[in-house]
Formats: C-alpha cells, sequence, structure tokens
C-alpha cells in the first residue's frame, strides 16, 4: 500500500481530543485549558491512518473490527508530518469468516518510529450474514 | 485533568494495584463528532437507517472511540511515559451503543525491571451498564527505574 503522510495539525489534535473527552493536561495547558501544550495523543494517528486506508481497502459491509495492538515509541509533537505505512500481514480463512491484521507504522520527519499498530478485522464470506465492523 | 507526569501513587507500582477508573456516556452525538473528527464516516456509526438493517440493529461507537478511554486511564496513571513507552493489546467483543454507559477499569498485574526501566503490565477492561465486556485486553507502560 502506498504511505499516507498529513501534517498533525492543532486543528486535527483539538477536534480529535474533544471527540473523545480528553481533558489531561497532558494535552491542554492548565492555566488556559483552550490551548494545547503541543503534545498529540497516539491513538489520534492510529484512527486518523486506519480511516485515510480506507480509502485505499475499501472493507466490506459486515467487517468486524476484532482486534487492535498499539506501541507509543516516541511523544508526537503537534506540527510534525507523520507519514504511515501499512501493509496486510496476514490472511486467514475460519468458518464463514476471512481474518485480514494490518501493521502500520508512523514516522516522523526524522524517520523515528513513534506509533505502531496491528488491526484486525474479520471480513464476511461473500453471502455470509454478519455484523459491520466497529 | 489528568497530571502531565507520572502520577505518584504509580510510580510506587504495587501488584493489584487499580488504575483510576473512567466512566463515559455515549450518545450519537458523541459518535458523529468522532467520525467528524476521525474522518470514520462507516454508515454503522453515523447512518441510522443503514444500522437498523444489519444485524446489529442500530448504530454502533467506533471502537477506537472505546479505546481511547483506556488511553485516558492509562495517562491519568502515568502521565507522559504512557505516550513514549504504552503498550496496548486488547480485543473487541461487544460493541457500545448509543445510550450505553461505559466503565474502564485496569489493575496492574506485573511489575518487572527491564533494562534501566520498569516494566509494568496491567489487565484493561471496558464495560457497559450491565456488566457485558466491551474490550478487554492488557497494557504495558515502561517507567523511569524506580
Amino acid at each position: 500500500m502506498p504511505p499516507v503522510s498529513y501534517n498533525v495539525s492543532a486543528r486535527v489534535i483539538s477536534e480529535y481530543l474533544e471527540a473523545v473527552d480528553e481533558s489531561s493536561a497532558l494535552y491542554y495547558q492548565p492555566d488556559n485549558p483552550q490551548a494545547l501544550t503541543g503534545l498529540a495523543p497516539p491513538l489520534a494517528i492510529i484512527a486518523y491512518t486506519m480511516a485515510t486506508l480506507s480509502h485505499n481497502i475499501p472493507l466490506p459491509p459486515g467487517t468486524i473490527h476484532i482486534t487492535q495492538e498499539i506501541e507509543c515509541l516516541k511523544a508526537l509533537v503537534v506540527g510534525t508530518r507523520v507519514t504511515c505505512y501499512a501493509k496486510v500481514s496476514r490472511k486467514q480463512e475460519r468458518g464463514n469468516l476471512r481474518l485480514l491484521t494490518i501493521d502500520l507504522n508512523a514516522f516522523d520527519e526524522n524517520q523515528d518510529l513513534v506509533v505502531s499498530g496491528k488491526s484486525g478485522f474479520a471480513l464476511p464470506k461473500p453471502n455470509s450474514n454478519h455484523t459491520d465492523r466497529q | 485533568m489528568t497530571e502531565a507526569v507520572p502520577n505518584p501513587q504509580f510510580l510506587k507500582a504495587e501488584k493489584g494495584k487499580s488504575l483510576p477508573r473512567v466512566i463515559k456516556h455515549i450518545n450519537q452525538g458523541k459518535i458523529d463528532r468522532y467520525a467528524e473528527a476521525s474522518g470514520d464516516f462507516n454508515p454503522i456509526h453515523v447512518d441510522m437507517s443503514f444500522a437498523k438493517k444489519t444485524p446489529l440493529g442500530g448504530t454502533i461507537a467506533h471502537g477506537m472511540l472505546i479505546l481511547a478511554y483506556i488511553s485516558q486511564m492509562m495517562t491519568t496513571a502515568f502521565g507522559q511515559t504512557w505516550l513514549s513507552g504504552g503498550r496496548l493489546s486488547v480485543r473487541f467483543k461487544t460493541p457500545a451503543r448509543p445510550g450505553d454507559t461505559i466503565t474502564v477499569s485496569g489493575k496492574i498485574k506485573t511489575i518487572e525491571p527491564e533494562g534501566n526501566k520498569t516494566l509494568v503490565s496491567c489487565d484493561v477492561l471496558c464495560q457497559n451498564q450491565t456488566g457485558e465486556t466491551v474490550i478487554i485486553g492488557e497494557a504495558w507502560v515502561r517507567l523511569p527505574d524506580r
């Protein structure tokens, strides 16, 4: 899959923090709760990357997000340009389901790995009747 | 607000100690806001008429939204060390739906030296208001040597 690059902007992080009800002093200045400290939550990177990749890898209706692994390796700073690489690391079949594992790695401008993840999905086989992904 | 530095209580990590609970109420507005923020507009989350026709019978929250609440619990306990030395491995068991109240809890399972740091592993759990498991898994964090 081609890599995906985007800027971790203050607007993007503000919207993410608001959406997940996060008010930690890690992310907001204690003396000005509207102002960001400059740190970005690592799960935001995984979430954006997955959403962006979903345009490249359309998962069929009935797909379920079943597992997630995340490793935070370096605190990410707002304003960083992140480049994410993804690959399908595993394909399996089990009963009526096809299991798909996608590995994600996000690097900053210094080529340092900042966050990595492994997302597991269960995809229905054609004509099977299953629920949609989370 | 949580602390920007590891909560001193958790720098003295003890096996069996509970992590600070996080409780969140889920509604469609929060799910829609998360879709806007993350760019994930899968109709199972945001389109009621589509979701009603699926076996789930209605919209469900993004798994990554609920996972963010686990991350919140970990930052409350361990501060910035979570951002540069945290690891999480979970399974999504049951979807969270609008109207659900999600309780995130955790407990320190093991504490082991790892080089010049201390590796703390925790069991983590998200349950809905009926006690059903929404997410279950394990989290690890590397703390500065004690």
